[in-house]
């Protein structure tokens, strides 16, 4: 299959990411932190190995910084959950995924303050101050999606964050989209806590998540089990333990070490560069089909991800999407669990169909798709 | 030098440990805690051969929290 729904996951993974997990069944089958033998030990090491990388890449304090989770969502509500409180101010933007507005909207509902910065197309510092104005002086956090997932958008992170610190908010980042793609330095951005979906860009396997944490989280939404003070009828307080309550997912994490030594082989920025100049293939393809209707302007370096939505005139996205599956090309037709995004695109009744480059996509894939794509345009007028 | 004993409360903050002190030049090995009981830490030290201040100035640096040093076999 042709695929270009990576923004959903990276559908192919990297032959070491596979080995790397494959491995973890063989050689890393026990509980890592709980046990005294041997085997549970190197199950940690491996863990520990993993966190190390993940540190070094997102500029982390330190290696307790890093929380493994199970996916980017999971690492969103611990730490909205986690912090927030009845009469606590809440902003975020006008882009988020459902994975911020749906824990967002169960905070409201318990007195938690709501309020939505509206993301300025095209103008990064008019954005910056709509943020300015929606924080008032009891916002306790801020959270920003680092790019949109609907139209590759990205948010001028930095800036926010500076912003937020120099109001006294805590800044979360959800990178879902950019972990692995754009570079990321949690201090340098000053951002308290990043949210990231392993399985996406950095081509780990899918139930995966990370949240690096540079701040304490009062509540863990899961309690349990951690292999530390195990007597003991309360919650550790010490980092990642106090947030990993449970068995790790060992086999996944490990694949996100593997995943995380691919991008780094290969560099973020070139691997940027490369997903960045095969959308823009695409979005020129798509700009000479007869009846297609764009969304956003070209992909430009530094202003957007890999990620293109668009309609084809005259077909709901949906059966866009169900007519390229028929050509065996798999991209995603619908909302994106994004309807923030949608209403802002005007989009919200129609959807659009996403297309999302990784590194294994190929010029030729491009040109099948664009041709199909061409194909089902034609055959809608013919059919008119 | 003495040979010490790092209790920490949890393996990764153990493994750290051990990581640090091996950075600065020093031995250090990942051994069991005994007679804990499950109310304290994880279940793991770091033996090391050091000189107490040197080991409180490396857990400082590295940000290592950890719950007791003491001489092996006290």
């Amino acid at each position: 299959m042709v695929y270009f729904d990576n923004a959903a996951t990276t559908g192919k993974k990297p032959l070491g990411v596979i080995k790397a997990v494959t491995n973890a069944f063989y050689d890393l089958s026990a509980n890592p932190g709980r046990g005294g033998h041997r085997a549970s030990l190197k199950a940690s090491e491996a863990v520990y190995g993993v966190r190390k990388k993940a540190a070094a890449l997102f500029g982390a304090k330190g290696e307790e910084n890093v929380i493994f989770t199970p996916s980017c969502t999971a690492a969103i509500n611990y730490v909205l959950k986690g912090i927030l409180k009845p009469k606590d101010g809440l902003v975020i933007s006008s882009l988020e995924h459902n994975s911020v507005t749906r824990p967002a909207e169960t905070l409201r509902k318990i007195g938690v303050e709501l309020t939505v910065a509206e993301v300025i197309f095209g103008d990064k510092e008019a954005t910056v101050r709509s943020f300015e104005r929606a924080i008032k002086p009891n916002t306790k956090a801020v959270l920003c999606t680092h790019a949109s997932n609907v139209t590759g958008e990205i948010m001028p992170i930095k800036q926010i964050g500076e912003l937020c610190h120099k109001k006294g908010v805590i800044f979360i980042v959800d990178a879902a989209q950019t972990a692995g793609v754009l570079p990321i330095d949690v201090c340098e951005m000053n951002i308290d806590f990043l949210c990231v979906a392993p399985h996406k860009g950095l081509y780990a396997p899918m139930g995966t998540g990370i949240l690096i944490a540079s701040k304490n989280i009062e509540q863990p939404l899961i309690e349990g089990g951690t292999g530390v003070n195990s007597a003991l009828s309360v919650q550790p307080d010490e980092y990642p333990e106090r947030l990993e309550s449970g068995t790790l997912n060992l086999p996944g994490i490990v694949g996100i070490g593997a995943g995380i030594d691919f991008v780094n082989s290969k560099g973020c920025e070139n691997i940027y560069k490369a997903e960045l100049e095969l959308a823009k293939y695409i979005y020129n393809g798509l700009k000479k089909i007869s009846g297609c209707i764009l969304y956003t302007p070209p992909p430009e370096y530094g202003s957007f991800v890999p990620v293109i939505s668009f309609n084809l005139r005259g077909i709901s996205a949906s059966d866009t999407a169900n007519l390229l599956n028929n050509a065996n090309i798999a991209v995603r037709g619908g909302l994106h669990c994004a309807p923030f995004a949608h209403k802002r695109l005007g989009t919200i009744e129609s959807g659009t169909v996403r297309i999302s480059t990784a590194v294994f996509n190929t010029k030729r894939e491009a040109e099948y798709l664009l041709s199909t794509l061409n194909s089902i345009s034609q055959k809608i007028r013919h059919r008119k | 030098m003495q040979r010490y004993f790092i209790i920490t409360g949890t393996i990764t903050y153990a493994i750290k440990c051990r990581d640090a002190l091996r950075l600065n030049g020093y031995k250090a090995e990942l051994k069991r805690t005994v007679n804990t009981g499950g109310n304290v830490g994880c279940g793991y030290g770091v033996v090391t051969v050091c000189n107490i201040e040197e080991i409180k100035k490396i857990m400082s640096e590295y940000a290592i929290r950890y719950l007791q040093i003491k001489r092996e076999g006290e």
